[in-house]
């Protein structure tokens, strides 16, 4: 049963997660840009890819434990509806961050096809990993759970 | 050598053109993402997902190429300032992908101008996979 939408806005809007930190490191790097596509950049900065992947790897809970804070059914999908970056500056091979996370809003709506569509904004902020670093970027992914008949 | 221009508001950059996503490019991107959707990987649970039977690209490498299209334009990876993309359809092994833009504004800045652009990702037969704006810090520099 699909958890009712007051109940999951209730429960995650405003919630601190518990964020984390990252590496990013020059074989990943390196492996990331063939990947993507991406040309060398000569200035050493890290392909900006890598704050949406901080943000992916450092809110403190994977995307399948948000999924379960969400109430993911088996039947319910999950999809990455929106992605919003704030930078500040380059982020560089090497070098380490750390980051804080939040949930923000949560909404729900109703698809052309009749079918229940939650989303939920999820707010990353990053900074260098020293005494008092810098806020480097802030990255709002809003995932989509798209709710279905259960297998 | 010579200096480069500012862009004006409807400049359209030069598309950039991604050919054929790889299959493994998306798996070493799973890896690096940290990322179990088995959308990504299995063949299976995309068609479970009722998703078609491909792989299916991982959003933020799609919007990477966005990323590619306005950081080779503006001459930098540091030039990025903002960039928001709404993922309206998937992207799957052997698609092609085309990325585009336009300009919708340009202000001074402290370093340079900001130029705010609209921006695009299309697959064959014009659907678009992410529609999204951007603003890009533009510098002098020899071109």
């Amino acid at each position: 049963m699909t958890v009712d939408v007051a109940v999951l806005q209730s429960d995650l809007s405003g919630k601190e997660l518990p964020g984390g930190h990252i590496v990013i490191e020059h074989h990943e790097a390196f492996i990331a840009d063939r990947a993507l596509r991406a040309g060398f950049d000569p200035e050493g900065a890290a392909h900006p890819a890598w704050f949406v992947i901080a943000s992916l790897r450092c809110m403190g809970i994977s995307v399948e434990e948000l999924c379960t804070l969400a109430h993911k059914g088996e039947g319910d999908t999950l999809l990455f509806g929106n992605c919003r970056l704030d930078l500040r500056q380059a982020l560089r091979p090497g070098h380490s961050y750390v980051t804080s996370a939040s949930i923000g809003e949560v909404v729900s709506r109703t698809t052309r096809d009749g079918a229940r569509l939650d989303s939920m904004e999820v707010l990353v902020r990053l900074r260098e990993d020293v005494s008092d670093g810098a806020e480097v970027g802030t990255v709002v992914n809003t995932y989509l759970l798209k709710r279905g008949e259960p297998r | 050598m010579s200096t480069s221009t500012v862009p004006a508001v409807g400049d359209e950059p030069r598309p950039l053109h991604v050919q054929e996503v790889r299959e493994e490019d998306i798996w070493m991107m799973a890896l690096i993402l940290r990322d179990p959707n088995p959308i990504h990987f299995d063949p299976e649970a995309v068609v479970q997902a009722g998703l078609g039977d491909r792989a299916i690209n991982q959003g933020g490498a799609t919007m990477a190429y966005v990323m590619n299209f306005l950081t080779s334009w503006a001459g930098s990876q540091q030039a990025l300032r903002q960039l928001d993309c709404a993922f309206r359809a998937n992207v799957a092994v052997g698609d092609d992908v085309e990325v585009g833009g336009r300009v919708t504004a340009v202000e001074p800045a402290e370093d340079g101008h900001l130029v705010s652009l609209d921006v695009w990702a299309d697959m064959p037969g014009g659907v678009r996979a992410i529609v999204g704006t951007a603003s890009v810090l533009w510098q002098e520099r020899c071109a």
